[in-house]
């Protein structure tokens, strides 16, 4: 028997909303779907009028969801705001080539500029790259470790206030689950924010943070719009996949405990004698970090140095493999300084980072140090005395990467001593410790991870 | 031809729709015109004539699933994250594994566990 | 392999790796319980302690574990004066026999109490050592409440009432500090249901050593830092009995949680010490100041001031779920939606929260049959709600 529309518009329901259990029809669904949106936009001070806003697109259901819902909501109630979508290439043959066509077609249909910014124009390595060096255990690492620097760099590029993403309660929920089974507490303090970002670094928003996924999949499905719903190639080794299997089986038993867990991570308190980490810059190119040197530097070091796993997981592997690494350099000192200067003086790179500082520089007034963001990528950089000489500029970063090892080291062991009474490799025993980034591959398959 | 009216009334032509990934499971085939057997046929211990959709995820784990069933199955139902659609709303208004098919209806199955 | 204290042969073998032999296992284990009780200091010398066994093995060893302590003859002697509590219900009154007989051999009285007395809020002390009677009435009561509700309400709701049984007993004879008998999978398992349930600001009250939202009487956890396979070797060492229990609905967040934390704590040893020590850093140190409390579970109620939270989203989705007829369909304010929102209580997903009960309670609340309500309860709410 058809169910009437709790509304009493007189039509049939067409849903069973998860957060409430009320069934609506199709009309006063959309309704009640964007007026959320707008109720939490307004109520939590997401935006200003008259600013500019970058839609992290992924071509994906929520990104397309929240494009299409941010436009409809803006002239609806004159937010007044610029919208545009920015896009990441990771270069993912049969993935994101994929999906960015549907990114263009997101960008024709809802007449928003479009800024789509590679990995290869940014760090010099495609994923596909990545994972042929790799290998396909540890990608996630790269890719969101990345991401989320490209994303900064996109949005400064393009000048806007804040970055909007298309997270949604399930993913909100999901990410407090896998901090606490991961033990993390300072990302269990700071996942559940609608808003975050700090000092130095662009704002992201969460706009979709209190609706379901379920009701952003009925709103495309029955809105008609496309999406994208490939799975990554890489991503069936995630690890998000417990987290997720476990809430979809709570959200089958009862619905409402997506919203209960995202109070619960806005309620809760931290004991103030946990230190959390001190958020600072990054020495190497001046983004937001909790180390030294960020792990977008320290990655990208590995990977041009021909160590790909420095920076994964465990650091005591790092620093075996830099203890590696230095001792085959005494040994052949000569042949190598020869290699990473054909590294790093290659025409063709150098080339390649002028055109890219030249393009940050007219787009980031605000930071003209050019010389670091190229720096950052591991690259030397003419105009920086310092980093001329191959020699020189390798020493410096050894010195920086085993000061990171000996850091990350320190606060392993910390972690380490407080959960096991002996030195167990963690990396065997618990499943949530590779990760030690934020968003780590969350913005495109963070939700595919026991997708198909 | 009144038997061959009676074997024709027993059959039930359905509708199976994927999307939203589902039909990767499938051969990415998101459209299909299905004729079901008589229930008796297809599950001879089965107490009920009547197709519900209960017996209908056992049809189609035994005749269009080609890979990784637990990515659509779990227990008896499907796997949790996999929207029901019975033409067009929302499968939990009709009461889930219960519902009786009727002739021609639209069953249709929408992932919701892909990337965003 | 060898015991890796004393090198003799081991017997005992910790998360598939750590080997230790029985007496050196003891030991490790006696100190863990002492070292718990030692670091958080809430015991005074010569105090009553209530201790609520479920007769489950937690239960078992950590009464095993205080009649040891208290009847060393040393320094080391655990000075306290040491009674049981027993909750019991129906289906569990051979499981009361015979927790009735453990305690007889270790000589501590033990009070045997049935659930159902919660509906009517008469705390009064049954005899030591035998089933407690009930009324035919009370107990039916009680059945209609429980079965009010789905299994994850009823399961959470149930570990309310006992923790205010095990208080209110407490209380009557004159017991300060209650321990039980969590584990460390338990408290793995109810960190995460605590996290379902929205009762992630009482956390630390469910799942840290001390429970003190009672003014007069501490529930503490001495056994919290050891685990189940501890516990097993523990219990096979000392020949010890216990009758198993398993009270947890099934369908339930409970039982899903529970199942998922034994299968990832099968792939990955240190699933569930990650886990607690998170649940360690949870919690608020400051004493809670004079606010009010929630009827049920004894929490606080204050808010905390939010621009936005998942509980108002929830009113919300609720506001514009419902008929009505004034509201332009294609255009509403957020200031329209509020104004709704504070005259329309009545139609809320969380009628009495804030004012009652907490977030969990009140969703708890609103999936049970409001008539079944212990009378107090609902005497309590009909009153307050009158005066508004």
């Amino acid at each position: 028997m058809p169910v009437p529309c709790r509304r009493g518009c007189g039509k049939n329901a067409v849903l069973k909303r998860p957060k409430t259990g009320d069934a609506l029809c199709k009309e006063c669904f959309f309704w009640a779907f964007e007026t959320e949106i707008h109720y939490t936009i307004t109520k939590a001070e997401l935006f200003n009028k008259g600013d500019s806003v970058a839609i992290g697109a992924s071509g994906g259901k929520d990104s397309t969801v929240l494009a299409y819902v941010l436009k409809t909501l803006n002239q609806r109630y004159n937010y007044g705001l610029n919208l545009m979508l920015l896009s990441i290439d990771e270069g993912i043959t049969g993935y994101r080539d994929d999906s960015l066509e549907t990114v263009k077609q997101n960008r024709d249909d809802y007449e928003m500029p479009l800024k789509i910014l590679s990995y290869k124009d940014l760090y010099g390595w495609t994923m596909d790259e990545i994972v042929a060096q790799i290998g396909r255990k540890n990608n996630c690492t790269f890719c969101g470790v990345f991401r989320r620097q490209a994303l900064d760099r996109g949005a400064a590029m393009l000048g806007v206030k804040c970055i909007a993403t298309g997270h949604n309660a399930d993913d909100i929920a999901e990410t407090v689950l896998m901090n606490v089974l991961r033990g993390d507490i300072a990302r269990l303090k700071r996942c559940t924010a609608i808003t975050t970002g700090s000092e130095g670094t662009i704002p992201r928003v969460k706009p979709l943070k209190y609706t379901y996924e379920k009701e952003i999949v009925m709103y495309a499905h029955y809105k008609k719009l496309v999406y994208f719903s490939t799975e990554c190639v890489f991503a069936p080794n995630a690890y998000r996949g417990h987290a997720r299997a476990l809430l979809k089986d709570m959200e089958k038993i009862r619905p409402a405990c997506i919203m209960d867990i995202i109070y619960s991570g806005e309620t809760m308190s931290v004991k103030e004698e946990v230190s959390l980490p001190t958020q600072r810059t990054c020495t190497r190119c001046h983004f937001v970090s909790s180390q030294e040197v960020c792990k977008a530097c320290v990655l990208l070091e590995g990977l041009n140095k021909g160590l790909p796993k420095l920076g994964i997981g465990k650091s005591s592997k790092a620093k075996r493999m830099l203890e590696e690494y230095n001792a085959k350099q005494a040994e052949n000192e000569g042949t190598l300084k020869d290699a990473i200067k054909d590294l790093n003086d290659t025409s063709s790179i150098v080339a390649r980072n002028e055109r890219i500082s030249g393009k940050k520089k007219s787009a980031n007034k605000e930071n003209n140090d050019t010389c670091n963001k190229n720096d950052c990528c591991g690259r030397s950089c003419k105009s920086n005395p310092s980093n001329v000489d191959p020699v020189t500029s390798n020493k410096k970063l050894d010195m920086l990467l085993e000061q990171f090892g000996l850091d990350d080291k320190e606060s392993v062991k910390q972690k380490l001593n407080g959960v096991c009474d002996t030195n167990e490799d963690s990396s065997e025993v618990t499943p949530f410790n590779e990760q030690e980034e934020d968003d780590t591959c969350s913005a495109s398959c963070g939700g595919s991870h026991i997708g198909f | 031809m009144n038997s061959k009216f009676t074997i024709m009334a027993e059959t039930l032509k359905l509708n199976i729709q994927f999307g939203g990934g589902a039909e990767l499971l499938f051969d990415k085939i998101k459209k299909r015109e299905v004729e079901l057997p008589p229930l008796k046929k297809f599950k001879p211990d089965c107490q009920s004539e009547k197709w519900t959709i209960r017996e209908l995820l056992l049809w189609i784990k035994e005749n269009l699933l080609r890979e990784r069933e637990e990515l659509f199955l779990q227990g008896d139902s499907v796997r949790p994250g996999i929207l029901v659609l019975i033409n067009d709303t929302d499968w939990e208004l009709y009461g889930e594994l219960e519902y009786v098919l009727q002739p021609a209806d639209t069953i249709m199955f929408i992932s919701t566990l892909h990337g965003g | 392999m060898n015991c890796k204290k004393c090198y003799s042969p081991s017997t005992v073998i910790l998360r598939k790796k750590d080997y230790y032999c029985d007496n050196c296992f003891m030991l490790i284990t006696n100190h863990k319980f002492r070292a718990c009780l030692g670091k958080n200091k809430v015991l005074i010398p010569y105090e009553n302690v209530m201790i609520g066994l479920s007769g489950g093995v937690g239960s078992t060893v950590l009464l095993d574990l205080v009649h040891h302590a208290t009847s060393l003859e040393n320094t080391k002697k655990l000075r306290i004066s040491p009674f049981c509590l027993h909750l019991y219900d129906d289906d569990s009154r051979e499981l009361a026999e015979s927790i009735i007989k453990q305690c007889q051999t270790y000589k501590i009285d033990v009070f045997v109490v049935h659930q159902a007395v919660y509906i009517n809020s008469k705390y009064e002390l049954p005899e030591a050592n035998t089933l407690q009677k009930i009324c035919e009435s009370e107990r039916r009561d009680f059945k209609d409440l429980m079965n009010s509700m789905p299994p994850s309400a009823a399961n959470d709701f149930l570990l309310k009432i006992k923790r205010i049984l095990l208080v209110e007993f407490a209380k009557k004879i004159n017991c300060s500090v209650v321990f039980t008998a969590e584990t460390t999978n338990t408290l793995a398992v109810n960190l995460l249901t605590n996290l379902a349930i929205g009762r992630g600001s009482q956390v630390q009250y469910d799942v840290g050593f001390c429970d003190n939202r009672d003014d007069k009487v501490k529930i503490i956890r001495p056994i919290k830092d050891i685990s189940i396979e501890e516990l097993n070797y523990y219990v096979s060492i000392k020949q010890l009995t216990p009758v198993n229990y398993n009270h947890i609905k099934s369908k339930s967040l409970q039982s899903v949680i529970s199942s998922f934390v034994s299968e990832l704590q099968d792939n990955f040893q240190a699933t569930i010490s990650t886990v607690c020590k998170t649940a360690d850093k949870i919690g608020d140190q400051r004493e809670s100041i004079n606010s009010e409390k929630c009827l049920i579970c004894e929490s606080d109620l204050d808010m905390k001031n939010m621009k936005m939270s998942a509980f108002e989203a929830t009113n919300v989705s609720r506001i514009v779920s419902l008929k009505d007829s004034q509201a332009d369909p294609t255009y509403q304010e957020t200031s329209d939606i509020l104004h709704h929102m504070q005259n329309n209580t009545n139609t809320s997903v969380f009628p009495l929260i804030n004012k009652y009960l907490c977030y969990g309670c009140s969703r708890n609340h609103s999936e049970m049959n409001l008539h079944k309500l212990p009378n107090q309860l609902q005497k309590a709410l009909r009153t307050n709600n009158l005066g508004i």
